[in-house]
């Protein structure tokens, strides 16, 4: 597939959550190959374990609205880069307990050239906003990889909390890896806003 | 010859306990009835109420590919009783790891080193038959008796999760128990 076939005439935007240099927004099924490619992606999706190929029609299932009443136990984003005007990967809540009040961040910056750049550093502080401030959330946890240093040390700039290392808990390229453990409570997060 | 029905489903057998599938629609009232029980419900965290016929719809559900959940019945040999239930909840085929979910739902049957033996059983056959390479579980900081018997099947206590989950009007912390293959071969041989 050339990448014109991925990409649409013109990508058009529903920001949810604006930043200054990303906006949050809506999924947008239109965009369904480029998420597709990035979850397929070799570089991109070791981090993200996907060990299993997923195709369009997969992702598109995943984004269509659903019939269920109860409410979500995800909520997921688009990363739009504003000066670019280009969808550059996801983000989100995954495993969201509403009774503990707590929910698992996750985020994927899908095209490589745009790693590196603080951008998902920003996207995160947006979406802990919103987890505590809209969702009244207790909790925000995340999951990372030893290996994927650049990730948890963005997740400790932005004040997680490392609560402990789950010992060769994933395989990854050949060999067991441990997971790191991050927390932010909300009285930690308003204590780091007083600052 | 005339097998008795729980003779015909022995799947493991231990000393005093023995488990069976646990997916039998004769049984679905005493699994429900486990599942609002105020008592045992309480550190099981079942927090909605579940009716027989959820049990009945979710064991007639089609099922395809390798399970990634795996449950038992545990009987009680001497007393021939169905007492409770454990399994395996998120099985991880490719990192080669689980965790377990044990519930003694007849009270008289608790604290009596049964849901210890019951563990023992599934983390071997976890190891020993399904080729697992880690097993562990998540258990509330006040929930001792069922952590007392994570420590005594030989796990370590990896890490706090602080201000997990709300139990009893507050915020409780969570600890994370496992065991590796290696570490399981030496403890086993106490236990079974």
């Amino acid at each position: 597939m050339s990448s014109d076939e991925i990409k649409p005439k013109e990508y058009v935007a529903y920001p949810f959550i604006e930043g200054e240099n990303v906006d949050l927004c809506s999924m947008n099924l239109d965009h369904v190959k480029l998420y597709t490619k990035w979850i397929n992606d070799s570089k991109a999706r070791i981090y993200a374990r996907n060990n299993r190929p997923h195709t369009v029609e997969e992702v598109t299932k995943w984004n269509e609205p659903s019939e269920s009443r109860g409410l979500s136990k995800f909520i997921v984003f688009e990363i739009w880069h504003k000066k670019d005007k280009v969808p550059i990967g996801t983000c989100g809540f995954g495993h969201i307990n509403w009774i503990d009040r707590k929910a698992n961040i996750f985020m994927s910056i899908g095209v490589p050239e745009y790693w590196n750049k603080k951008l998902g550093t920003e996207a995160s502080r947006l979406l802990i906003d919103y987890g505590f401030k809209e969702l009244n959330f207790h909790k925000i946890f995340a999951g990372i990889f030893e290996p994927n240093i650049g990730s948890w040390s963005v997740a400790e700039k932005d004040g997680f909390i490392l609560e402990g290392v789950l010992k060769k808990s994933q395989f990854i390229n050949g060999e067991y890896v441990d997971s790191r453990k991050y927390r932010m409570l909300k009285q930690e997060w308003l204590k780091k806003q007083n600052k | 010859m005339n097998l008795e029905k729980e003779e015909i489903r022995t799947f493991i057998s231990g000393k005093n306990v023995d488990l069976l599938p646990g997916d039998n629609l004769d049984h679905i009232n005493l699994y429900a009835k486990w599942d609002n029980d105020q008592e045992t419900r309480h550190y099981a965290r079942n927090v909605f109420p579940t009716t027989p016929e959820d049990y009945k719809k979710w064991i007639e559900e089609e099922k395809t590919g390798t399970p990634s959940e795996i449950n038992f019945e545990i009987w009680h040999k001497a007393d021939k009783k169905l007492i409770g239930h454990v399994g395996f909840n998120h099985i991880n085929w490719s990192d080669r790891n689980a965790n377990i979910d044990m519930v003694i739902g007849e009270p008289e049957y608790r604290s009596k080193n049964i849901g210890t033996e019951a563990a023992a059983l599934i983390v071997d056959y976890g190891f020993n038959e399904l080729n697992m390479f880690k097993i562990g579980c998540d258990v509330y900081n006040i929930n001792v008796g069922s952590w007392k018997v994570a420590e005594k099947l030989g796990m370590q206590r990896e890490l706090v999760y602080k201000e997990t989950s709300w139990v009893d009007g507050k915020y409780v912390d969570a600890y994370e128990y496992c065991i590796f293959l290696d570490e399981w071969k030496e403890k086993r041989k106490e236990l079974l």
